[in-house]
């Protein structure tokens, strides 16, 4: 295990990925090696499970814990608030007459011909959503003053029944803010003890139910977050880990635990983003240019593109919204969340899903989960319901013997059984044919998710690579690949942490954002000029709450636009300033349209406007990739086993190896390769190989 | 044998999910790459995959009541067609008369070929901006005919073997205010039939055309058997019911929705017979248009998950007499038809009320609101915005009514009030739950949800609207909804206004909607105290008519409920009420005035702060 390390001395981090159920810490030796350990989650205090991980890498792989330069989060302490609903008992305020904006919504909701359909109870009910004399207009300005005096009696009134944080959310306050923050000063004078939120400074954009909502939540979880995160840093420092800590956020990019207790809205869906940003690091190591990355874990999959080494953002995401089977068809099923996150397409299908006949028999997989716990009946933790993971240990793709280097036996005769008795008897099938169409179709469902992200964006699956992890992700990678023409699979070491793995490459990242509605063609340049400036000197203050301001930043400027009439916008980046104002303009109606075209497949002459300006700012120079020679050689392998691929390919006796004994030449299929925390499969059809970085290479054979 | 009818059910469902994904692709591609509001952001599209005599074996729905819609259409093009598509070819329709709807959705429709035949269709539909006729959006209430309300497109071709017929699109835009909207909006259409023509025959190839039609056969006996197994679980029996459109907006007489519905050993036939004849108004339904609300109003009954496909419709059948309200003749007028086709829903989930008191809810708002604002700015921009307001769900046998969702007939959404304000001169004043409506019951009805405007320059104000006069019904003794209200304030003098008006507004005039609030199921007096109290501490119910409407009284210092003085009040209520009622509210007890319910309140909130 030696090798030399790319890593400048004294950048050693440590990333922590906290999920439901494990928590996977991660830590680049001072030689730049990685050390991991997967350690299930303690729900009750998450920051225990953290400090205990981060104990035991430092404690078994010798790591002085002074040289770790800072710990990356990934949490999923506010989402966990939100779906237990155990965030802070939440107070509203809003201008007099829009109490009902928060639970209005947009109306629309996510299912057809669903009577049964219940909307989301409100994080804030009716009761704790006062009214206040107030009102500002579309262009800023106010039409009737702010009553201070009601806003007190308001403000008491709610305090009376116990809210620990108030959200404040008045109409147009993007516009102008004086009322909102007026507020802001009364109950930080009057009322010390309240935990508030005001929606100009949490989301100062247009459309009142997406900021209102934005603003409940981070209100609804803030206290939880600050908490933990303060407990966190303590127990951090008792194990004498002092680095700074930095939290993941939703697009993928890290700030300072002290801005993410402020705007913890931003670190909702954190968990998903980190795999993300490992593979497009990844991808930019090796020069991957197109790249869909896929991450199959115990009750959903999750799909996204990554071109150029850069993933894809949207700011239209609902928190707590049930699987949608990856489509973007459907809207309101949770509460909306505008802040930018990495676009994801998400189905409901991973190992846990729990397979089913309909009362017609056709059978089916998922939704419904058997999660970890009760889990796959062959976990034997007393699961009763056939899962995909069952259905894979019928066919051969995992090892009976047991999971996790045999630290988890499972239980095939009791998943054969139930099998035959609820799946395949009623179909007249065969065990092994029942499992093998169950586990067809789990891939139909995540083929799905990946089209979702590629084919409906205009891109062609052939071209690109698939990178596969998470639990099971590599267990069906090389089918849907080759249901969808991928030709090539690359799966990394240690699948199964690759989410930790990625906090190890996060930048960090600030984005200062704010409505600004002019039409193009009357837009000035000197107020354009003012406007940008604003922003940029708040993105250098928000990463100034860090400790790290020696990284070098980069800020660019971005207008979110569209065709006046139209009801969405397209981020355009702004060209440079040049002394010609009307060919700048040209210049960036010219950049809109191309976006719109690369978009929508067609431009218009139409007029433009801006919607919202925006300032990204983001580390220039990222953490280099850490040298990972793959997962330890843990166990010796049976050299071979029988594996069922379908009708055609039928039943194959398949060498089993583990990641260290792969060739750097590709060879045959088929194969089973048994890392400690995932099973990859390598059907009959593909070749496989290793490249140097220990990544598994699996390509379509040219005859397939 | 019994070995591969297993695998085949798994290849099937394949099929099936492949299907689906193809549709949900064509419909992504409709949606991006579009022009017009309507379909981006309402959705008002749907999409689908026929096999070769035109039955729908996979349909991409993203409006509640298009399901259904494009079997007539892609029949009436087949027949036109018959033998003489070929590769290449888009065929189109609108014609309410020739297996269209309403002039604005227009169906394009495209050949898929193996080798030289014909194995597949694929089409869309998608509302369009504007067709010409007497208002822009092609839908005037006052069209007496269809000659007045636009372009009228009998089953033509669009593209001959690849190569389109530019005198077709000269036509299409010279007959269009937005010529660029409407030509933007065919590419879309024409593309995601491409997409969907290429997934068909991918999937064609992967399985060989034989098998693939096998499968799709099996595909369609599944879905129907699937269909059939639950409505089996329903009651046999005949039952009727009639929903009333308030007026046609021209004639204030209401307009009945008759409905006679037989569930039979896993059918359903719905006869309309008794309906309304047609009126010279545009609210006429084609029978298409009826049958896709009846499907509709079906598939919200039934649970499972049902693909939809012609399997589906199999078991369901639905007559309405010619030259009526639900199956209109030339020269009817249709542009409003949406109100017509959303009462078909409330008239057979009122007949199936009996039936399956356990599945119907009382009556919803009775479908979306439209209010039309428009005009030229004093700096000469024109300006006009069409809202969608809407709605309550009914209480149900398990819950209470939804607050603030839309129809199940239009899954639409709200424009947001600061998006509103940046593009129309209005300012909104309110937006929000109207406190002491929709229907009391054990189980209580959605609320109304008013929208109060001040207009800011001159403007023109067009509003269709319904359920003002004859209320949603409640059901199993639960009270019928609360009446919707639109109300103007112009020169300090407040008004109420027909349910359907249009009328010049000045700037400083006021507008206020306010929706119906949904019928409740159940007795009022066997609402849980706790429940009513909660809605008393939410502000949705005054303290009088918790004690009025539920018997429950409330202290008004602590908003707890007084046990005792409610044990003593719903006890000689119960006493003095021994009638059970079955189903939904008689009509007579529905009329707005038939008792005093609050309509009189006129503005619960004050126009002013």
């Amino acid at each position: 295990m030696s090798a030399t390390s790319p890593h400048e001395a004294g950048l050693q981090r440590a990333g922590i990925d906290v999920g439901g159920t494990f928590t996977d810490v991660v830590i680049t030796g001072p030689d730049g090696a990685i050390h991991s350990f997967k350690l299930p989650s303690t729900p009750r205090d998450f920051s225990e499970g953290v400090v205990d991980g981060v104990s035991e890498v430092i404690r078994a792989h010798d790591v002085d814990p002074a040289g770790i330069r800072d710990v990356v989060h990934g949490s999923t302490v506010a989402t966990n608030a939100i779906l237990e609903r155990k965030g802070a008992k939440t107070g509203l305020l809003t201008t007099r007459g829009f109490r009902d904006v928060l639970e209005l919504r947009r109306l629309r909701i996510p299912k057809l011909y669903d009577m049964t359909w219940k909307k989301p109870e409100p994080l804030v009910s009716r009761a704790r959503r006062l009214e206040i004399s107030e009102r500002i207009d579309v262009s800023g300005e106010v039409v009737k003053e702010l009553d201070i005096d009601e806003a007190r009696r308001m403000i008491q009134a709610l305090v009376s029944d116990g809210v620990q944080s108030i959200a404040v959310c008045f109409i147009h306050s993007y516009a102008n803010s004086r009322h909102e923050a007026a507020i802001g000063e009364l109950l930080t004078s009057e009322f010390p003890e309240i935990w508030f939120s005001l929606s100009h400074r949490v989301l100062p954009v247009i459309r009142e139910y997406e900021r209102t909502s934005t603003t409940v939540l981070n209100a609804y979880v803030q206290p939880t977050v600050a908490s933990y995160l303060e407990a966190l840093r303590v127990k951090l420092d008792d194990a004498a880990v002092e680095a700074p800590l930095l939290i993941m956020q939703s697009n993928g990019g890290v700030m300072a635990s002290g801005a993410a207790a402020q705007r913890p809205a931003y670190i909702v869906e954190s968990g998903p983003a980190a795999g993300v940003i490992a593979s497009a690091a990844l991808a930019r190591a090796i020069g991957l240019n197109e790249v869909i990355t896929f991450d199959m874990g115990g009750t959903t999959a999750k799909a996204s593109l990554v071109e150029n080494g850069e993933p894809h953002f949207t700011a239209e995401f609902e928190v707590a919204s049930s699987i949608s089977a990856g489509s973007r068809l459907s809207s309101g099923g949770g509460y909306a969340l505008s802040v930018p996150f990495i676009d994801l397409a998400e189905v409901g299908a991973g190992g846990g899903s729990i397979i089913w006949l309909d009362p017609a028999g056709a059978p089916k997989v998922g939704p419904s989960s058997a999660g970890a716990d009760p889990g796959p009946i062959c976990y034997g933790k007393g699961g009763t319901q056939p899962t995909v993971t069952d259905a894979n240990l019928l066919l051969g793709y995992l090892n009976a013997d047991g999971l996790l280097n045999g630290d988890m036996p499972l239980d095939i005769e009791n998943a054969r059984t139930t099998f035959a008795r609820e799946i395949a008897q009623p179909l007249g099938l065969e065990v092994t044919e029942a499992a093998w169409g169950s586990h067809e179709l789990a891939n139909a469902s995540m083929i799905r998710a990946i089209k979702s992200v590629s084919v409906q964006r205009g891109r062609d699956p052939r071209d690109f690579t698939l990178i596969a992890f998470g639990g099971s992700g590599p267990v069906h990678a090389a089918g849907i690949a080759r249901e969808l023409g991928i030709k090539c699979v690359l799966v990394p070491p240690r699948p199964g942490v690759f989410s930790a793995v990625g906090l190890l490459q996060a930048r960090l990242e600030f984005h200062a954002k704010k409505t600004y509605l002019q039409t193009t063609a009357n837009l000035r340049r000197e107020d354009l000029q003012k406007r940008l400036n604003e922003l940029e000197n708040e993105a250098r203050a928000g990463i100034g709450e860090t400790s790290l301001q020696s990284g070098s930043f980069a800020f660019d400027a971005w207008a979110e636009m569209r065709y006046v009439g139209q009801g969405f916008e397209l981020p355009v980046k702004l060209p440079e300033f040049q002394p010609d104002w009307q060919a700048w303009l040209d210049g960036l109606d010219e950049e809109f349209a191309r976006q719109h075209d690369l978009t929508y497949g067609h431009r218009t002459s139409n007029p433009t406007e801006i919607v919202h300006l925006r300032i990204s700012s983001r580390e220039t120079n990222p953490p280099g990739l850490p040298v990972d020679r793959g997962s330890p050689s843990c166990r010796d392998v049976a050299s071979k086993r029988d594996v069922y691929f379908g009708r055609i390919l039928g039943t194959v006796s398949t060498p089993i190896l583990d990641r260290s004994g792969l060739p750097l030449e590709p060879f045959p299929g088929p194969a089973i390769i048994e890392d400690y925390d995932a099973t990859t499969v390598v059907p009959p059809d593909f070749l496989v190989h290793r490249d140097g970085s220990w990544n598994v290479i699996i390509e379509q054979g040219t005859d397939a | 044998m019994i070995i591969s009818s297993g695998s085949a059910a798994i290849e099937r469902e394949l099929i099936r999910e492949g299907l689906a994904a193809i549709c949900e692709e064509m419909a992504v591609s409709v949606i991006r790459t579009s022009h017009s509001e309507t379909v981006k952001s309402a959705m008002d599209f749907s999409t689908a995959l026929c096999n070769r005599d035109g039955e729908i074996i996979a349909q991409g729905v993203t409006l509640p009541n298009q399901l259904g819609a494009l079997p007539d259409a892609v029949e009436a093009i087949l027949k036109e067609f018959h033998g003489e598509l070929e590769p290449g070819d888009v065929a189109m329709v609108n014609d309410p008369f020739a297996g269209g709807m309403h002039l604005p959705d227009v169906f394009v429709v495209r050949p898929v070929f193996l080798e030289d035949q014909v194995v597949g269709l694929v089409a869309t539909v998608a509302h369009h901006a504007d067709l010409g006729g007497l208002v822009a959006g092609s839908m005037s209430p006052y069209a007496e005919e269809c000659y007045q309300e636009g372009l009228r497109i009998p089953p033509v071709k669009l593209y001959h073997r690849g190569e389109p017929d530019h005198g077709m699109f000269a036509l299409l835009s010279a007959n269009s205010r937005v010529p660029q909207i409407l030509l933007g909006d065919f590419a879309a259409q024409i593309v995601a039939c491409e997409t969907g023509a290429r997934g068909l025959s991918r999937m064609i190839d992967k399985y060989g055309f034989e098998s693939f039609q096998a499968q799709v056969i099996a595909l369609l006996d599944y879905t129907e058997e699937l269909t059939r197994k639950e409505i089996r679980s329903f009651p046999d029996g005949r039952y009727s019911f009639t929903d009333y459109l308030d007026d046609d907006g021209v004639r204030s007489e209401p307009v009945p929705i008759s409905v006679e519905v037989t569930i039979e050993d896993g059918s359903v036939t719905m006869d309309f017979d008794g309906s309304s004849p047609q009126v010279r108004a545009s609210l006429n339904s084609t029978l298409s248009f009826t049958k896709s609300n009846a499907y509709a109003a079906v598939r919200t009954l039934l649970r499972s998950e049902i693909p939809n496909n012609a399997g589906f419709f199999r078991p369901i059948t639905v007559k309405a007499p010619l030259g009526s309200i639900v199956n209109c003749v030339l020269p009817a007028a249709t542009g409003t038809r949406g109100l017509t086709g959303f009462r078909v829903l409330d008239a057979v989930f009122g007949a199936l009320a009996p039936a399956l008191p356990n599945r119907v809810m009382g009556a919803s708002d009775g479908g979306l609101s439209l209010v039309t604002i428009g005009g030229i700015r004093q700096n000469g921009e024109r300006f006009s915005v069409v809202e969608l307001l809407s709605g309550a769900w009914g209480g149900q046998s398990h819950h209470d009514g939804q607050d603030g969702v839309p129809n199940l007939g239009a899954n639409v959404s709200n424009i947001p009030i600061e998006m509103l304000e940046s593009s129309v001169p209005v300012r909104i004043d309110r937006y929000g739950y109207v406190r002491d409506t929709g229907g009391a019951g054990r189980h209580r009805g959605g609320l109304s949800i008013e929208r109060q405007y001040t207009f800011l320059e001159e403007s023109h104000l067009s509003v269709r609207s319904d359920r003002s006069s004859i209320r949603p019904y409640g059901i199993d003794a639960g009270r019928p909804g609360t009446p919707s209200t639109n109300m103007l304030e112009a020169d300090g003098i407040t008004q109420h206004m027909p349910s359907k008006f249009s009328q010049r507004v000045a700037a400083g005039d006021r507008f206020y909607h306010r929706t119906a609030g949904a019928g409740a199921w159940g007795a009022a007096l066997e609402r849980e105290p706790e429940a009513v109290a909660d809605d008393v501490r939410n502000g949705i119910l005054s303290p009088e008519r918790a004690l009025e409407e539920y018997g429950v009284v409330i202290h008004h210092d602590t908003l707890q409920v007084d046990e005792t003085s409610t044990e003593t009040e719903r006890g000689g209520r119960r006493l003095s009420s021994d009638k059970v009622d079955i189903g939904p509210t008689p009509i007579d007890d529905r009329w707005v005035g038939a008792e005093d319910d609050g309509i009189g309140q006129g503005f619960v909130a004050p126009l002013s702060w």
